[in-house]
Parts: C-alpha cells; structure tokens; sequence
C-alpha cells in the first residue's frame, strides 16, 4: 500500500541502503525500532493498551481497548456452535489524526484489511487464549470481547505495533466475575441457571493463556531484499508485504501477504519464516519483561493519574 | 428329560452360539480423513474435478463459468475501461484493478445477507491481492479492469476463494487482457500432522489450520498467502510445497482448456 508519491532518485537511494543492509535511520535490515507500551490507559475500558513504535511523539501509535459485552446463544451461529465458548470480535480504525492520507474514507479498505487481519491471528484457538473461560452457562450466556483498534499515529508498519498492543491489553484485561446459579422457576416448576455479575470492583479475573498471543513480524520486500518495520518511505517502494505472526514458542500462527504489486517466490517465503521464527519469541521476551516493569512502576502507586502518564510516554 | 436347548427338528433351530448384532459406529469425518478415506472417495492430495467454460456473458469483455464440486461460481472482466469508481486515484503509469466478490443470499447452508457485508470485502481484497501481480498494469495506464465474481453455490469457505480466483483469471484472458501468467490458487486443511488438499465445507468445519496459496507457476512466483492456525514452521513449508505442487497440476489443466478454446 503506497500512500505517498516517491521520486525515482529517493527510491534507488533507499533500495542501495537496503542492499548494503544499512537504512535511512541508521538500523539494519532485521531491526526494529524501540517498543513504547502503556497498559490501562483507558479507564472505560476492561482492558487496554497503547504502543507506540519510533521516537517520541512521532513513529506509529496504536491505541487497543477491549469491551466485555455478554451475549446470548444463539444456535446457527458458527463461530459459537459448540456452546461452551465465548468469542472475540475485532475492529480497527483509522483516525485521521494518524496522516493526511487517512483523510476520508481512503483509510477504509486499509482498516479492513487490518480488522481481518487481527481476527486471524487472535480470533481463533491460535491465539492460545482459553475461550471457554468466556462462556458462562453453555448453550445460553457468553462473554463477547470486543477489540477496538485505533490507529493514531502513522509512520510506516502499522502491523506489528497493532498485534502487540493487542497483546498488552490483553495482559491488562480484567472481566467481572460471575456467579452462576439454579434458579427453580415458581409456575412451571422447571429448574434453570440464572447467572449475576458481581458488583465488588475488586472481585475480577484474568483472561487465561494471554500469554500464548502471538506477536507479528511484517516483512517488506525491496528489490531482492526484505526488511522488517519500514518507514513510510520503504513501504512506498516496497512491492510486496508478508505478515508472519507466532507466539512464545516459535508456533506460527498466521501467514498473509499484502500487497498487490509483485509475488515472492517460494523459497523467499521460506526463508521468512525461519527468519520470523528466531525473531518473534525474543520479542515476545521483550515485550513480557517491559509489562512487568509496568505492573511493578503500578503496585508502587506513587505514579501520577492515567492521563499524565499518557503523555509522558508518547 | 427335556433341556431348555431340546433339539426339535420340526422347528428351525437357532444356532447354539450368538453374538449380538455388530453396528457400525458412524466416523468422524477427521478420522476418516486422516486414514486417507474422504467422503467422495478423493485422495488426500487429490483437488475435485474442474468444470471450465469462458464467454458465458456476452455484455462484458471476458466471463468464465467454473464448477469445482458442488462448487459454482460465475465471473465477468469488463475493461480496460476509463476509471468509474468516484475518488479513485487515477495513476499515470498504472492501470487500476477493482475486484468485487458477492456471494449470493443461498450460496451456503445458512442465509445470512447482512453479516456477509465485510466478509465479501475482504475476499474481494483477496481477490485484488492474488491477480494484481499477474496483470500487466503498466500496460493499462489511466484505465482500471474491473473482475466481477458471483458464488452461485459455495462448498468450503477457503475452497470458495481458490475456485473464485481461478475463476477470474480464466475470465481476465477471455477478456485478452495482458498477463504475465495464469493465477492458480490451492486451498489446503491441516488434519493433525497431515495436509489435506481442498476440503468440503464438512472438512473445513474440523480443520486445525489452513493455507489459501495463490502461485504463478511459469514465473515461480507467491502472488498471495494465507495461513490461519497453529503449526509448527516445518508442517506449514510442507503445506506450502504441496499446495504448489498441487497448483502445477491445476495449472496444466487451466492451459489446456484455454489453448483448446482459442
């Protein structure tokens, strides 16, 4: 997806750094930019997180927040058939704010594609998350997570920070327990389960096997080289994106190509995915140690309200 | 002295052993996958039988007609033509590829019109993303081709997909547009340690991952990918080859329905 028109100079400038493993910014090719991530930003929210990948205040920055709505069953719906599962729903938009490009409704087609994208990797039982923790009574009540992604910044690779975001709020979710219990109707004399959500703010649960989302590495293809977490400018002369994403173990968890420019060949995917293999876990590492800091920078309390920290980070 | 097991020749005599009535346990279809036994008699590796017809539609440029099973799935190619689509980005140096998918309201077991809405949209994205590469788009600068596909009956969601590509690549040289080569698309099941090559929707409901391969064969190219569920970095290469092997297969069928009705 080329946003921004790019002269032919500035494009061979780019793809030499590229084949020198040297870029713009100084990185080589398989090197990220620093991760910034905050959990519990958003106070309307069960959980939430926002990640900021590049420098401060510029660089991209996605916002996730996730909302428990409970849902009945209802028997034909596919993904609920079993009955003793809840369901994740994902949505991402776009703001505007993010880059003069997003303006209207260009960004549209763009935020389905990352809509649909998110849905595979987390949706699914890939994402090792314990989906039958979500349902309440089976075959009648179940919890229904909404994940809304919102894009606020904008500087290349909109993919990698949206997953682990994703990831970090998903750490940050806390659902309301619930209490399940037979109820014995007075006319008809049938028993029935009837559940109630308990009021105390500190009776709340963990989402189990958060641990297993996977995190993703989108690699853009240059010429005859790849790299990973592109610039805007590298996205423009890029020709093609693969989107590789797997979880602590080194597990892939979901392949997509992006891009409608060229094709890649068969062994170059291969290589991707070994490559993405050795990456993904360290990051995951990464990722775990910097939300442990967070939990601790949190139990101390000393911290300043949500707000201020919002901005002190970004 | 008579015992309860007296020989009585007038009479037909139950034999003096018996065993009850052995009935045979209905199989998963995962089972009966996995040993290699699916329900239409297919091997493992073995993609249904293609049905390929072209100019179907006499209006637009190019149309195919493609059945792959219960499959069936209709296309028309309209274009080059000038830009339609309000607030596209007319390129100088690019033509523009506008793909659309729709299913329709009973293309599948149950209906259901409004939910589809951005399912179809993504396909269509799918669509745009697997045929872009094989068009040559530098030819058609200011002008966009426009590939309508229409499900008529679905079997298989990913299958879908893989028949509505070959589908519209079909219909794109019917409409002589230029093309580097011909898009095949495999869809392939993971069934624990095994792949299975274009499953039924039955096969597909109990499927642990999946692979929708889209693969230009002459130039060895990748045009799209999808992998959906947990596997391990070798089963998913294993599944990426065979889904290219399988691809070369489809790949000399199209050619030779296409070279026939020249």
């Amino acid at each position: 997806m080329s946003f921004s028109p790019i002269s032919i100079s500035e494009t061979d400038y780019i793809s030499k750094g590229i084949e020198k493993n040297f870029r713009l910014d100084g990185r080589e090719n398989l090197m990220y930019r620093d991760f910034t991530v905050v959990t519990g930003v958003v106070s309307q929210t069960y959980g939430s997180a926002r990640c900021r990948l590049g420098h401060l205040g510029k660089g991209s920055d996605v916002l996730v927040g996730i909302k428990a709505e409970i849902a009945n069953w209802t028997p034909g719906d596919p993904e609920t058939e079993a009955g003793d599962i809840g369901k994740i729903v994902c949505n991402v938009e776009i703001s505007p704010i993010a880059a003069q490009f997003f303006v209207g409704r260009s960004s549209e087609e763009f935020a389905l594609e990352l809509s649909h994208l998110l849905t595979r990797a987390i949706s699914g039982p890939q994402s090792g998350l314990d989906f039958k923790q979500l349902c309440i009574i089976p075959k009648q009540a179940y919890w229904v997570l909404y994940v809304d992604a919102l894009v606020l910044g904008y500087d290349g690779n909109l993919i990698d920070p949206l997953l682990y975001a994703t990831r970090a709020a998903f750490s940050d979710l806390l659902l309301p327990k619930v209490i399940v219990e037979s109820v014995l109707d007075e006319d008809t004399k049938v028993e029935h389960q009837a559940f109630e959500i308990l009021d105390d703010p500190s009776a709340v649960q963990t989402l189990n096997g958060w641990e297993n989302i996977p995190l993703a590495a989108t690699f853009y293809i240059v010429g005859k080289r790849y790299v990973i977490d592109c610039s805007v400018d590298e996205e423009a002369i890029s020709s093609a994106r693969v989107t590789v994403t797997a979880n602590q173990n080194g597990e892939i968890c979901s392949v997509q190509k992006g891009n409608f420019k060229t094709g890649l060949s068969p062994s170059l995917l291969g290589e991707i995915l070994t490559i993405s293999k050795k990456l993904l876990p360290s990051l995951v590492l990464s990722q775990n140690a910097k939300l442990e800091q967070l939990n601790l920078a949190k139990s101390d309390s000393s911290a300043p309200e949500t707000s201020f920290t919002f901005l002190n980070f970004f | 002295m008579f015992s309860s097991r007296a020989f009585d020749n007038r009479l037909v005599n139950v034999p003096e052993q018996s065993i009850p009535p052995f009935l045979e346990e209905p199989k998963s279809i995962k089972d009966s996958v996995i040993n290699n036994s699916r329900l239409d008699g297919r091997d493992q590796v073995t993609p249904r039988l293609l049905f390929i017809k072209t100019g179907l539609v006499d209006k637009a440029h190019g149309s195919a007609y493609l059945e792959q099973g219960k499959i069936k799935i209709s296309c028309a190619v309209y274009g080059p033509r000038p830009v339609v689509k309000a607030g596209a980005v007319i390129s100088a140096t690019t033509g523009n590829l506008e793909c659309e998918f729709s299913f329709s309201s009973f293309s599948s077991s149950w209906r259901t019109v409004k939910q589809r809405d951005t399912e179809e949209k993504e396909i269509s994205q799918i669509l745009t993303q697997a045929l872009g590469p094989s068009i040559c788009l530098h030819m058609f600068p200011k002008s966009s081709i426009d590939v309508y596909v229409t499900v008529i009956e679905s079997d298989g969601r990913l299958a879908t997909i893989a028949a509505a590509i070959k589908c519209a690549t079909i219909a794109l040289v019917d409409a002589s547009i230029d093309m580097f080569d011909v898009v095949t698309c495999v869809s392939a099941s993971l069934f624990n340690n095994s792949w299975v090559i274009d499953c039924t929707q039955a096969e597909e409901n109990e499927e642990d991952s999946s692979i929708l391969l889209s693969y230009m064969v002459s130039s060895q190219e990748i045009t799209n990918v999808i992998q959906t569920g947990k596997t391990s970095i070798e089963l998913s290469q294993n599944g990426l080859n065979l889904c290219v092997d399988v691809g070369s297969k489809i790949y000399q069928a199209m050619c030779q329905y296409l070279s026939k009705s020249l």
